[in-house]
């Protein structure tokens, strides 16, 4: 009987029996064909004319010693993590009427503001409850957030002045109200600064980011980003669209003459009609971002300066090392309501900022409520139970994992069910394809952060 | 068998996840120096 167990559980082949279910993909590599097990998000590069050795040998003897130690590490990355960071917005009001903007415009324009005093109170709670959960001596992560947190720049300042031992603090901002003092203010406090500038000339970039008169700040971002330069940690962020799509080669071209380290080209999220309006096309997104990604490359090449494009290094990362990455929204469920939640100026709490403003997911307020029931509210449940083997197509699909079929809000303002593919499906897929390309060249380092290599280990090396 | 000498595979393992390394959503967020040396002391 035992012989007859060990002989049923003994795998030499993929795809039959107790075998792995090993999924081909056609990367565009001319050498290499990518052999994915989706559900531990392992990967080989194989030779494409040795793909049936791959599919009936020692690879296989390999993967199968190793997969529990994958699959408890996919487990721990998609359900073990806690909350570890916190999106605030201290008013709902913003200077500008960036045309995509995922908030409500009424909000933007005559909202309110959240206040010192509730601001101080806001940030005790979220700190006390914090605690509770992180092992001491981590700080947790606290990020103002808007529209415009510099509208209530007196009540941010306070609280960063006030919590600088507790959090580790960020902000978005537009840059167009960072004066040389609050400049200042944000390095000496070790503050992280997202700018938003969207193309390298004003004509684009004042197209979709501008005030209520209609009026561009280019020049005042470029000038903010000249005085920050230096600072390690600034990020950029691009946010692309039908208007900016062409420019992204030469954006990269010129983040890098300025100095600029880490930027993002984050398509525009289809959260309100105004990104649905100005989505572009993913093919045409798929090849100007890998022509911009290649850029970096070639710079990095040229000059030994990394343009790092975060937003595609986090994919590769989400490959390399699952749990390396940064940013959680290419893994499923996503981090919005268990990494991460967002708190709006009135105190309601939902799981990402990307669903401010959708009242019917709010687990709570953060005055009223307990942030632990929060997290256990119906609405986070939904979201945080949201994983790629409910939608279709994704639950087939062997890049599952390196996905993640982002974003929740948007999906669900695209199609009324946050259980659906996303919009930019055909081009994540092409993503994760080049992601393949550039670790089959063995060119991944380039296009990594600095601290990746310190970050992480190596646990796994096919021999 | 023929050796299987075209393979590349390998993984990289973050010990840190969620321990002040930013997990966020579409903003990236960079720790701080101060952030960084603390992790690495772990």
């Amino acid at each position: 009987m035992a012989q007859t167990q060990k002989q049923t559980t003994t795998a030499k082949f993929a795809n039959t029996g107790h075998g792995p279910n090993f999924s081909v993909l056609e990367i565009g590599d001319p050498d290499h064909v990518a052999v994915v097990e989706a559900d531990t998000a392992y990967w080989a590069l194989v030779d494409r004319n040795e793909l049936p050795q791959a599919l009936g040998g020692s690879m296989i003897e390999d993967f199968m010693t190793r997969a529990p130690e994958f699959q408890a590490e996919i487990n721990h990355l998609r359900t073990g993590l806690q909350l570890s960071a916190a999106y605030v917005n201290p008013t709902e009001r913003c200077n500008l009427n960036c045309s995509y903007c995922y908030l409500p415009e009424e909000m933007r324009k005559n909202g309110i503001d959240m206040g010192e005093e509730k601001l101080m109170l806001a940030l005790e709670r979220l700190l006390q409850h914090f605690r509770k959960i992180l092992p001491e001596g981590v700080k947790p992560q606290l990020i103002f957030h808007g529209s415009e947190p510099m509208v209530a720049r007196e009540s941010v300042f306070a609280a960063i002045s006030r919590f600088k031992d507790d959090f580790n603090f960020g902000i978005q901002t537009n840059a167009t109200l960072l004066d040389d003092t609050a400049i200042s203010f944000l390095r000496e406090h070790r503050v992280g600064i997202g700018l938003s500038l969207d193309a390298p000339t004003a004509e684009i970039a004042n197209r979709t980011r501008k005030n209520w008169q209609g009026n561009g700040y280019y020049d005042t971002v470029v000038s903010v980003i000249k005085k920050l330069v230096d600072y390690p940690a600034l990020n950029v962020i691009t946010t692309v669209t039908q208007a900016n799509v062409h420019t992204l080669t030469e954006m990269v071209d010129f983040y890098h003459e300025l100095g600029v380290r880490v930027v993002m080209l984050n398509p525009v999220r289809c959260t309100r009609q105004g990104g649905m309006d100005l989505k572009p096309d993913n093919h045409v997104l798929a090849e100007a971002f890998f022509k911009a990604l290649d850029r970096s490359f070639a710079l990095f090449e040229q000059t030994g300066r990394k343009l790092v494009i975060a937003n595609f290094a986090n994919v590769l990362a989400g490959i390399i090392g699952p749990t390396g990455r940064r940013l959680m929204c290419d893994i499923s469920p996503c981090g919005g309501g268990r990494c991460f939640f967002a708190v709006s100026a009135d105190g309601e709490v939902v799981p990402c900022s990307e669903f401010i403003g959708m009242n019917e997911f709010s687990g709570g307020n953060i005055f009223r409520d307990d942030p632990a029931d929060i997290l256990a509210s119906k609405p986070f449940q939904e979201v945080t139970n949201r994983k790629v083997e409910k939608i279709l197509p994704c639950a087939g699909c062997a890049i599952r994992h390196f996905c993640g079929a982002p974003c929740p809000a948007e999906i669900y303002k695209v199609s009324g069910d946050i259980n659906a593919p996303s919009p930019y499906c055909s081009f994540f897929e092409e993503q994760v394809r080049h992601a393949f390309r550039i670790i089959s060249q063995q060119r991944e380092d380039a296009y990594l952060w600095e601290s990746w290599q310190t970050e992480t280990e190596i646990s796994y090396c096919w021999k | 068998m023929k050796a299987q000498k075209q393979i590349i595979s390998y993984r990289r393992r973050c010990n840190l996840i969620g321990q002040g390394t930013g997990l966020s959503h579409y903003i990236l967020l960079t720790p701080s120096a101060e952030t960084t040396q603390e992790g690495n002391n772990k």
